[in-house]
C-alpha cells in the first residue's frame, strides 16, 4: 500500500500540478487585495477536470503558498496580501524599513513551511483516530455535529452576534433553494429549471470571493501607487539570519504551529484568526514584548507559522466529519462532492490509500513551497508592480468563464453576479462571511439528517438525545447557544453607554 | 448620513419575512408537522430576528458622520468603475449564448481596460491576448463547450 501511495504522490503529473499551483498561489497571494480563498475559487474550474488526488493537492498547494506570499506585500508595501498576514504586518514592514526585508521574508517562509508540516502531522495523527469514533455516527450525531459547526462559526467568526447569526441565516436560506429532500417540492426556484438542483456552490463561491473582490479593487484604482521598498540585502546573509531567528525561538515556532492547527480546526476560524491569536499569545509570553509591532522577528515567526499550520488544522473536521474548518476547505468539500466522494469517516475505512495520498501531497506542497518561495522573494518587486487596472478585468473574465465551465449554463454567471453583490454588501456593513459559507454547505446536511432522523423516529424530537454521542453533542451545542445569548445581551448593554457618551 | 445598520436591518427583516411567508405554502410530510417548509421558516424567522436586532442597535447609535477621509472634491470614478463591472457581467451573461464567447469577451475586456486608463494599444493587445488565452485554456485544453455564437461558421 505504501508504495502505491508514494507512486500516486510522487507521480510526475502530480508533482507538476503541485508546482504549478505553488507558483499560482505565490502570485495571487502576493498581489494585495487578492485572497487565498479567491485563488482557490478560481482554481476550481481547473481541478474539476483532474482526478481527486491532484485536484486536492492543487488546492492545498495554492492555499499554502498564497498564505505565505501574503507576507511579501505585507513586508514591502505594508498591505497584507491576504488577511492572514494582517496580524504582523507592522512588524514585517518595520523590518523592511530597517533594511531587513529579505531576512523577514525568509523567516516567514521557513516558519510557514515548519507550521505547515506540523499542521499536516497533527492532521495525520488525529484524523484517523477521530474517524474511528465518527464511524458509529448516525443521522442524529451528524445533525448535531453540523449544528455544532454552525454555532462554532458564529462564535469565532468575528462581528457582533446578530450580524454573525444573520450571516448564518442567509447561508441557510441559500441552502434551501432547490428541490427539498423530504417530499421533492421545488423551493424558491421561480420556475427556473437550473435552480431545481439548488444554487450551485462553486459559482456561489466565485461570486462571493472573486467577483466582490474585483468590485472592491476597481473602486480604488485612483489611489496613487504605494512605494515599494527595494530589498538590497545580500541573499545568503539574509537566509543565514533567518535560520538563526528560527533556531533562537524554537518554542515560539513550535507552540504557534500547534496553536494554529487547533484554531484552524474550529469551523469558521481560519488562518487569519490563528495568526492573530498566536501573535497575541507570543507577545504576552515574550522576553521583549515592547518590540512587537515595531519590527519583532519573533512576532513574524509566530504569525507566519500559525497561519500556515491552520490550513492543515482546517482539514481535520473537513475530512473526518465533512464539516469545513474555513472557506477554503468548504470549497474543497464542494470539489470532492462533485467528484462523487463524500468526505466523512467512511473514506478513512473504504479508501485509506486516498487519505494517505492526500497527507503525502500536503507534505510535498509544503516542501515545494520553499524553493518557489525563495524565487518569489527574489522577484517580489516585479510581482507587486502588476497594476490593478489589468488584474481586475482579467479576473472578472476568468470568474465568469470558470463558473460557466463548472455548471455548463449561463445561470451560473447570474449566480456569480447575485451572490457577488451580496458578499460585497455584507463585507461593507460588517456582516462576517464565514457563517454564511458554512450555512450554505451545512444547511443541506442539517436538513437531510434532520428529516431522515425524524422519519426514523416518527416525529419524536426527544430521539435527538437518546443515543450516547448524540446526547453529548446535543448538550454541547445547546450550551454554546446559551453562551451566545449571554454574549449578545452583553453586546447590547455595552452599546448603550456609547450612545450616552 | 443614515446609519448603515438601519438599512441592513430593514433589508434583512423584509427578506426574512418574505422567505418565511413563502415557506408556509409548502406541503407537509405525511402525518407530520415537519416538512419542506420547516427549514426555510427557521431561516426566514432567524433573519427577521437578526434584522430587528440590528435595526434596534442601529437606531440606538447616533448617526455617525462618515469620516472625511478623502479631502477635496469626491470623485465619481469608483462608482462608475463598479457599475461598469456589473454591466459587463450582465452583458456577458445575456450575450454568451446568442453572440458567442469571443464576441462578448473581447469587447468586455477592451472597454474595461480603456475605462481603467490603460493606453489604447496595450489595452487592445491585452484584450486579444486574454481572450485567446481563455479560449485556449478552457476550450482547447479543458474542453469546456464555450459557445461560438455568431462565429459558428469559423469554429475550429
Amino acid at each position: 500500500m505504501l508504495s502505491d501511495v508514494l507512486l500516486t504522490v510522487l507521480a510526475p503529473s502530480n508533482l507538476i500540478i503541485i508546482a504549478a499551483a505553488t507558483f499560482y498561489g505565490c502570485f495571487v497571494g502576493a498581489v494585495p487585495g487578492l485572497t487565498a480563498t479567491m485563488a482557490v475559487a478560481l482554481l476550481v474550474p481547473f481541478t474539476f477536470f483532474l482526478d481527486p488526488i491532484p485536484a486536492i493537492s492543487a488546492i492545498v498547494a495554492t492555499t499554502t503558498t498564497a498564505i505565505f506570499a501574503g507576507d511579501i506585500s505585507g513586508t514591502l508595501l505594508r498591505i497584507p496580501g491576504t488577511p492572514a498576514s494582517a496580524a504582523y504586518v507592522d512588524d514585517a514592514h518595520a523590518l523592511s524599513q530597517a533594511g531587513k526585508a529579505r531576512t523577514s521574508l525568509f523567516v516567514s517562509l521557513i516558519t510557514a513551511a515548519i507550521g505547515g508540516v506540523i499542521g499536516v502531522i497533527i492532521l495525520m495523527l488525529v484524523a484517523p483516530q477521530l474517524a474511528r469514533i465518527a464511524i458509529s455516527f448516525s443521522s442524529f450525531e451528524t445533525f448535531w455535529l453540523a449544528c455544532l459547526g454552525l454555532t462554532c462559526a458564529i462564535f469565532v467568526g468575528g462581528g457582533t452576534v446578530p450580524k454573525s447569526f444573520a450571516s448564518l441565516c442567509i447561508g441557510l436560506a441559500i441552502a434551501c433553494v432547490g428541490i427539498d429532500v423530504a417530499v421533492g417540492h421545488p423551493r424558491y426556484t421561480f420556475g427556473t429549471f437550473d435552480l431545481l438542483d439548488g444554487i450551485s456552490f462553486i459559482p456561489a463561491m466565485i461570486g462571493i470571493f472573486a467577483f466582490s473582490e474585483v468590485l472592491r479593487n476597481v473602486q480604488i484604482l485612483d489611489k496613487p501607487a504605494e512605494t515599494i521598498i527595494h530589498a538590497t540585502e545580500k541573499v545568503g546573509a539574509a537566509m543565514k539570519a533567518a535560520l538563526a531567528v528560527v533556531f533562537k525561538y524554537p518554542k515560539t515556532v513550535g507552540g504557534s504551529s500547534v496553536l494554529g492547527t487547533l484554531v484552524g480546526a474550529l469551523p469558521g476560524a481560519g488562518a487569519d484568526i490563528a495568526a492573530w491569536i498566536s501573535y497575541a499569545l507570543t507577545r504576552r509570553f515574550s522576553k521583549d514584548p515592547e518590540k512587537f509591532g515595531k519590527g519583532s522577528l519573533e512576532g513574524v515567526a509566530a504569525g507566519g507559522s500559525a497561519n500556515n499550520a491552520a490550513i492543515g488544522g482546517a482539514w481535520t473536521p473537513a475530512l473526518v466529519f465533512g464539516i469545513p474548518g474555513d472557506s477554503v476547505t468548504a470549497i474543497a468539500i464542494g470539489v470532492l462532492l462533485l467528484k462523487g466522494l463524500t468526505p466523512g469517516p467512511r473514506i478513512f475505512v473504504d479508501q485509506p490509500e486516498l487519505t494517505s495520498a492526500l497527507f503525502g501531497s500536503f507534505l510535498v506542497a509544503n516542501i515545494m513551497m520553499v524553493p518557489v518561495g525563495i524565487l518569489a522573494i527574489l522577484a517580489s518587486t516585479f510581482i507587486l508592480k502588476v497594476p490593478r487596472a489589468v488584474m481586475a478585468p482579467v479576473i472578472l473574465l476568468f470568474s465568469m468563464v470558470g463558473a460557466f465551465a463548472i455548471a455548463g449554463t449561463v445561470t451560473a454567471i447570474w449566480i456569480v453576479l447575485a451572490l457577488g453583490l451580496m458578499g460585497y454588501y455584507m463585507e461593507k456593513v460588517g456582516i462576517p462571511l464565514a457563517p454564511a459559507i458554512l450555512g450554505i454547505v451545512l444547511g443541506k446536511i442539517i436538513e437531510d439528517n434532520f428529516m431522515v432522523s425524524m422519519i426514523k423516529a416518527q416525529g419524536d424530537l426527544s430521539a435527538f438525545f437518546d443515543r450516547q454521542y448524540s446526547m453529548v453533542l446535543g448538550i454541547i451545542t445547546l450550551g454554546l447557544w446559551g453562551l451566545l445569548v449571554l454574549r449578545s445581551i452583553r453586546e447590547i448593554s455595552r452599546s448603550k453607554p456609547q450612545t450616552e457618551g | 448620513m443614515i446609519n448603515k445598520d438601519i438599512i441592513t436591518g430593514v433589508i434583512l427583516t423584509g427578506a426574512g419575512a418574505w422567505f418565511a411567508w413563502e415557506a408556509q405554502s409548502f406541503p407537509t410530510m405525511g402525518g407530520m408537522t415537519y416538512g419542506p417548509g420547516l427549514f426555510p421558516t427557521i431561516a426566514g424567522l432567524g433573519l427577521v430576528l437578526c434584522g430587528v436586532m440590528i435595526l434596534v442597535t442601529g437606531l440606538m447609535q447616533p448617526a455617525v458622520e462618515e469620516a472625511p477621509a478623502e479631502t477635496g472634491p469626491k470623485s465619481n470614478w469608483p462608482l462608475i468603475n463598479a457599475l461598469a463591472i456589473i454591466a459587463s457581467v450582465v452583458f456577458f451573461a445575456l450575450g454568451l449564448d446568442p453572440l458567442g464567447f469571443h464576441v462578448v469577451a473581447f469587447p468586455v475586456l477592451l472597454v474595461l481596460l480603456l475605462l481603467f486608463r490603460i493606453i489604447w494599444w496595450k489595452a487592445l493587445l491585452l484584450a486579444v491576448f486574454v481572450t485567446f488565452l481563455v479560449h485556449f485554456i478552457f476550450y482547447s485544453f479543458l474542453h469546456v463547450p464555450l459557445p461560438w455564437g455568431l462565429l459558428e461558421p469559423i469554429a475550429w
